[in-house]
């Protein structure tokens, strides 16, 4: 059984629909891309998965349906967000973001998740005391995704991590992500622009247009195709 | 998006009746036979009422015409440009006191009519030129506070405004060509004055100015790239709607022959916005439909305690909110439409030029309370 | 000089409840981003029920316990049955003005209602009687207002920034979609914060119901200086609603006193004044932060 298993699901904002009838797995520890133009819907993709959004069709986690569950009972069922634009608390000092994230943990095992993610990231660990709003890019990027790893979620679901980067930056935040994913297992769905790196971390790929699945496969199998090197690759 | 409803249980239905007066009701586009004689036949009986009713009657319906006037001016304001102001209440005095300090000066009591008028503009406009660059929340506090520090002002002044005294004034003695008693006479007076700001709304509403309020409304960067100028618009709406409630000071006036700070103070302003809620906003004739509600609630409940008016005006604005967030005019509209829109002699293709949302954005959210069963508390 | 000492004192006095009142309405803005025009008719009827349980024989100090915890529910409540059903959308603001000026004048008409317009006497917490300091004698209540606003002040600092709590309501405030998705239960958090609100109001209205006689419209003025208060310390900080209550309440009682045209009858306009310039000079307030000037 797949962790996580979309059957047919469509979702919208109020009369717009914008999902229609997406099918997808992800299975345990892998990293899966979602690619896809401009208002493909890859942003409502993940935010009907985490219960911003209402959708309708079957959502299971772990065997669990997901669809018409409140996003902070999502959260608590193993499955953490990593918003685009990243949605840090910007007049918070990055230690207290990262409190936040291990709500659904108890308080001593909080301090030992804390130390870890300062391991992997230290430039956090630097700016503990300081306020999110103040970090750069790159590090309001590390500090939501070491936020969303707080809880040691199963799923990790990624809204175009690069967004707003600087080249050698996305390159360190996908290159960080390849290791998490080795180290804890922890299954990724990642929704991105910069195809070339998504695809070097992930196993498995879709791609999304107009709010429908038209291709999946393995990332070398998309990787390998003529019409996705042209338009998502650009060679 | 309009696919006609499965017959469903009675509950729901009612349900889906709710929600329908949740929404703006656009206006009815009536054939303009209907138009006409609807303004005529209620003309009529606007005239024939007093000459047959007991002063006290006359009294009321002049009040109510005198709110009306305040109201439409609000719901300029509110209904057309989005902002609240809870403190027309000031306007209102400045209006009442120019008229009587005038009156007592021995000027003519129609020749403090444009005195007040051009000073509650200038004033509202002051007021508005910086008030409005603010925004609705902090609007909603600057205005607040005119209508707090409106009675305390007034006693501060008492070289001019006596006081706590108040000020008597006898006037607006009807003409002996007319051969009508005062009461008569005034309640006259209003209904012009009603007319005349009628029509001016209306043809500011649905012309080009009005087009450009809904526009600043609904979208103000947007109506900016259009050339819209959004504050100078905001700013005469303002003004103007200041002006009304000063025309309806004049006439209180005319009416009551009495001013004392504590009849302008937070109760009055509240009573406006009751007004413009209860009656709907945006919708022009649900003015006078929410004036009625203000004039004859605290009348009706005078028996039951001192505090039952103010606690009806309290259930009414959240009760409305809640349920009819455009009031008894949205209510009307959506109860008249089926019918009107059988009538022969519509305008036809000229009638798809409906604007682009009849009102604010108000009442509960939607999608908030699909919500409400899930999030839990 | 003597006079000039009890005049900076007595207005340090109104202006720390000025100053905590203003809190209740900067905790409610945080939560869900509206001013809650009833905030100060919440005190006063809490004022009311501190006095009549009072009446019923109840010690002092229990009372307005009692009344701060019905005050703390009430809040709560108010949140997730007025407040939450318009949502959180810019565009709900129209809406929730008139809801929250709706419950101002539902709780003034019921407390009419109830009490009647007749004012009645509550006694002052801190008891009858000065304290010597200095030069200046200064009212037992006035200290005792002073110092327990402090305490409630530190208390709020305390569970903002040393508690889970706190972290997860401040986090609540912040980005409430992040919050969520970290699995905070928001909806708690706003309730909560309309409780605390609530609570804190309750104590605000038992301590100043002495000194303006406990009527149904005591609260009007008050609340005028609290929204003064709250904008020049920056409607959205705790810390600027407590600075900026102080430096109210000097302003309104110095000008009071020394300021002729302004007398002890016109002291509100002060209030308006500060309201105005702050909004069109600095619209963020003195602490709060720069985005609110969207408002």
């Amino acid at each position: 059984m797949s962790l996580l298993e979309l059957q047919g699901l469509s979702a919208g904002y109020g009369p717009v629909q914008v999902l229609h009838g997406i099918d997808l797995r992800v299975d345990q520890g892998q990293v899966t891309v979602v690619l896809g133009a401009n208002g493909a819907g890859k942003t409502t993709l993940l935010r009907a998965l985490s219960g911003i959004i209402k959708g309708t069709g079957t959502v299971t986690f772990d065997g669990i349906s997901l669809l018409g569950r409140p996003s902070e009972k999502i959260a608590a069922l193993g499955i953490s967000h990593v918003p685009q634009g990243r949605g840090t608390f910007d007049d918070m000092s990055v230690e207290d973001n990262l409190r936040v994230g291990a709500y659904l943990r108890p308080q001593h095992q909080a301090k030992g998740a804390l130390d870890r993610w300062y391991d992997l990231f230290p430039r956090l660990a630097d700016r503990r005391n300081q306020q999110a709003g103040s970090l750069s890019g790159g590090e309001q990027q590390m500090l939501a995704i070491a936020r969303a790893l707080m809880p040691e979620p199963r799923l990790l679901l990624l809204d175009e991590p690069s967004l707003g980067l600087a080249p050698n930056t996305t390159r360190m935040v996908f290159d960080s992500l390849g290791r998490i994913n080795e180290e804890t297992g922890t299954a990724m769905l990642v929704v991105e622009q910069n195809a070339h790196l998504a695809l070097e971390i992930g196993s498995a790929a879709v791609l999304l247009e107009a709010g429908r699945v038209v291709s999946s496969g393995t990332s070398d199998e998309l990787r390998g195709r003529e019409d996705i090197r042209r338009a998502y690759l650009g060679y | 998006m309009t696919s006609p409803a499965p017959a469903t249980s009675a509950s729901s239905r009612l349900r889906g009746g709710l929600r329908g007066l949740r929404q703006a009701q656009p206006p009815l586009d009536a054939p303009v036979w209907l138009k006409w004689a609807t303004f005529l036949g209620v003309l009529a009986v606007a005239v024939l009422v007093p000459l047959n009713s007991a002063p006290y009657v006359n009294f009321d319906l002049s009040m109510v015409m005198i709110y009306a006037v305040v109201g439409m001016g609000l719901n300029l304001l509110i209904g057309f440009n989005g902002q609240i102001s809870l403190g027309h209440s000031a306007f209102f005095a400045i209006g009442a006191y120019i008229a009587a300090v005038g009156i007592q000066e021995g000027w003519h009591y129609l020749a403090v009519l444009p005195v007040a008028l051009v000073v509650t503009w200038v004033v509202g406009y002051l007021f508005g030129l910086p008030a409005l660059r603010l925004g609705g929340l902090a609007l909603a506090l600057v205005t607040l506070g005119l209508a707090i520090v409106t009675p305390a002002a007034i006693k501060r002044l008492d070289e001019y405004t006596h006081g706590q005294e108040g000020i008597n004034v006898y006037t607006a003695t009807p003409p002996d060509w007319s051969g009508l008693e005062r009461d008569q006479w005034v309640y006259f007076l209003c209904l012009v004055a009603l007319a005349l700001v009628w029509v001016i709304t209306r043809r500011i509403s649905t012309g080009r100015i009005g087009r450009s309020l809904i526009a600043v409304r609904d979208n103000e960067t947007v109506a900016r790239t259009l050339g819209v100028r959004s504050s100078r618009t905001k700013t005469a709406v303002f003004a103007l709607s200041a002006a009304y409630a000063g025309l309806g000071g004049v006439l209180y006036v005319y009416v009551v022959q009495f001013v004392g700070p504590d009849s302008f103070g937070l109760v009055m302003a509240i009573a406006f916005i009751s007004l413009v809620v209860v009656g709907g906003l945006g919708t022009l004739s649900g003015a006078i439909l929410g004036a009625f509600f203000i004039v004859y609630v605290p009348e009706w409940t005078a028996d039951i305690n001192q505090a039952a008016s103010g606690m009806a005006y309290g259930i009414a604005l959240i009760l409305f909110m809640f349920v009819m967030p455009f009031g008894l005019g949205g209510l009307v509209r959506a109860l008249l439409r089926p019918i009107v829109e059988r009538l022969p002699g519509r305008r036809g293709p000229l009638s798809m030029r409906t604007p682009p949302q009849a009102g604010p954005r108000v009442g509960p959210d939607e999608s908030a309370e699909r919500d409400r069963d899930q999030i839990g508390i | 000089m003597q006079l000039f000492a009890q005049q900076v004192l007595d207005g340090l006095a109104m202006g720390a409840l000025y100053g905590a009142l203003a809190l209740c309405v900067v905790l409610v803005y945080r939560a869900s981003g509206i001013v809650n025009f009833a905030q100060g008719e919440m005190a006063m009827f809490a004022a009311f029920i501190t006095w009549q349980a009072y009446q019923w024989g109840l010690p002092l100090v229990v009372a307005i316990a009692l009344s701060m915890v019905v005050s703390f529910i009430f809040g709560a409540v108010c949140e997730r049955v007025l407040i939450r059903p318009f949502g959180t959308s810019g565009a709900a603001h129209l809406s929730l003005i008139i809801v929250t000026l709706g419950l101002m004048l539902v709780l003034n008409s019921a407390a009419g209602w109830i009490w009647g317009y007749l004012t009645k006497e509550v006694p002052p917490m801190y008891g009858e009687g000065s304290v010597t300091l200095g030069s200046a004698a200064v009212a037992k209540q006035s200290v005792g207002i002073i110092i327990t606003v402090a305490v409630v002040a530190a208390l709020l600092f305390l569970l903002f920034q040393k508690t889970r709590l706190g972290l997860d309501m401040r986090a609540a405030a912040s980005n409430p979609e992040s919050a969520r998705l970290s699995g905070v239960p928001v909806g708690r958090m706003l309730m909560l914060g309309w409780g605390l609100a609530g609570g804190i109001g309750a104590l605000v209205g038992a301590l100043v119901a002495p000194q303006l006689f406990l009527q149904p419209n005591m609260m009007a003025a008050m609340l005028l200086y609290a929204f003064a208060a709250a904008t020049l310390g920056g409607i959205d900080s705790p810390v600027g609603a407590l600075v900026g209550g102080l430096i109210v309440g000097l302003l309104e009682n110095l000008a009071g006193t020394y300021v002729e045209f302004i007398g002890n009858d016109f002291k509100q306009a002060v209030a308006l004044i500060i309201i105005m310039l702050v909004l069109l000079v600095k619209p963020e307030g003195l602490f709060g932060t720069k985005k609110v000037a969207r408002v």
